[in-house]
């Protein structure tokens, strides 16, 4: 999809909009799914991330980030708001074995970005690996992590600062530029 | 604050604000430390959510199609209160068609180049307006561009498409509407029946309303059986233009 997709789409192109919803809608949903308590409540998720969509689309520069990386931060955004209106934690793998899929799944092609935040996370210490997963993929709040395994709140923050600070380094590169982009 | 402790507190709210959000004062804080317009971490923690999520899961068929409807809302009708009496209307129409057609002859476009007719009715400028197409939700029009062209005070206009589907004139034909903000919307004036047979490049047809169409606010093109209908079901609303 062009970049003058996603800006057609943001002016209300009727085409440009039905190809932003066959491009991106099981994006959205597989996101919504993971981080809502109910289906219901997924969809109406979903319906809010691609009107949150709409008004962002003419924001996009492919110099930022890939299309799938644009989406889901739109989607992330919307999620955790909800998350945060509901003053609970959305349903969640089981806290203690936070992964990444076996290798050979589709997410870590999705887009450059994805496969550099795998390859970031590989090299985490186990522990800070541990934290930023359950932070980030299951939703957890820091002080529900800390509990959870033990640790000092202080020390969960830290790991999960530290762990995304290493990520967004290797997604921003050592000149400060964005990576290379999906399309 | 040093600058150290300043991007010490910076970063920290960027890691807080992608991980979890922030509340109101945090958020005030961030944008007093100016930057509520860094996306990089959310990018970051996006990213790894895009790393972990596995094969993706299709949405519900009715899902997809609550996104669309949201997203293009159905073309707005006009609704106009009831003529009072009909009883004298049909001598007026009768009369004033018979008028209305003559004048119409005088001042027929050329049929043998629609596009210079077009091209010279746009230039002539005065109230001449010039609108797009906006496809609707029905698939025959998921690929059609193009403009409406109408002059109400000449009573005529051109109609261009590009990539409108080819039609069988046995089978169906494509009928125009103009919907009058000052007759009843039920009744659309009829904008006349016209074929599509050119399958690349822009085709651009005459409009011909069977009556004065005194304030247009909508044009609408419907597929219907060969020779159109006196009234549409409007259940192949493929296109529309608003004035």
């Amino acid at each position: 999809m062009s970049t003058s997709t996603l800006h057609a789409a943001s002016k209300g192109e009727p085409n440009a909009i039905r190809a932003c919803i066959d491009a991106w809608s099981a994006l959205v949903w597989t996101l919504a799914r993971r981080a809502s308590p109910t289906r219901e409540d997924a969809e109406d998720a979903v319906q809010e991330i691609f009107l949150d969509l709409w008004k962002s689309a003419s924001r996009y520069d492919p110099s930022v980030a890939s299309e799938s990386a644009f989406v889901a931060t739109i989607a992330r955004r919307r999620l955790i708001d909800r998350a945060r209106a509901r003053k609970r934690r959305p349903a969640a793998e089981p806290v203690s074995e936070p992964r990444l899929p076996p290798s050979g799944a589709a997410s870590a092609d999705m887009c450059v970005e994805a496969s550099r935040a795998a390859a970031a996370l590989d090299s985490l210490r186990p522990e800070q690996r541990d934290v930023l997963l359950l932070s980030t993929v299951h939703g957890l709040t820091h002080e529900e992590i800390a509990e959870a395994r033990g640790m000092p709140l202080g020390t969960v923050k830290a790991h999960a600062r530290r762990g995304l600070i290493r990520v967004r380094a290797m997604l921003v590169g050592a000149d400060g530029a964005s990576g290379e982009v999906e399309r | 604050m040093s600058a150290n402790e300043r991007q010490d507190r910076l970063e920290e709210l960027l890691c807080d604000r992608a991980l979890e959000g922030l509340d109101d004062a945090a958020t005030r804080e961030l944008a007093s430390l100016g930057g509520d317009a860094d996306w990089s971490y959310d990018l970051a923690a996006a990213a790894i959510d895009l790393a972990s999520l596995g094969p993706l899961e299709e949405p519900p068929a009715d899902l997809r199609a609550k996104l669309l409807a949201r997203a293009l809302p159905e073309p707005k009708v006009v609704k106009l209160p009831t003529p009072r009496s009909r009883a004298w209307v049909g001598w007026a129409f009768a009369a004033a068609f018979a008028l209305l057609a003559l004048a119409a002859w005088l001042r027929r476009p050329s049929v043998l180049d629609p596009a210079r007719d077009r091209a010279a009715l746009i230039a002539r400028g005065g109230d001449v307006k010039v609108v797009p197409w906006k496809a609707t939700a029905d698939p025959a029009g998921a690929s059609a561009s193009g403009d409406v062209v109408w002059s109400a005070d000449g009573q005529r206009g051109y109609m261009r498409f590009h990539g409108l589907p080819k039609n069988d004139p046995q089978k169906t034909q494509y009928q125009l509407w103009i919907f009058d903000a000052e007759r009843d919307d039920r009744y659309p004036v009829d904008g006349g029946v016209f074929d599509i047979d050119a399958q690349t490049g822009d085709v651009i047809v005459p409009i011909t309303p069977k009556v004065r169409a005194h304030k247009a606010v909508l044009f609408a093109i419907t597929i219907e059986p060969p020779g159109g209908v006196v009234v549409s079901k409007r259940e192949h609303i493929v296109l529309t233009a608003s004035l």
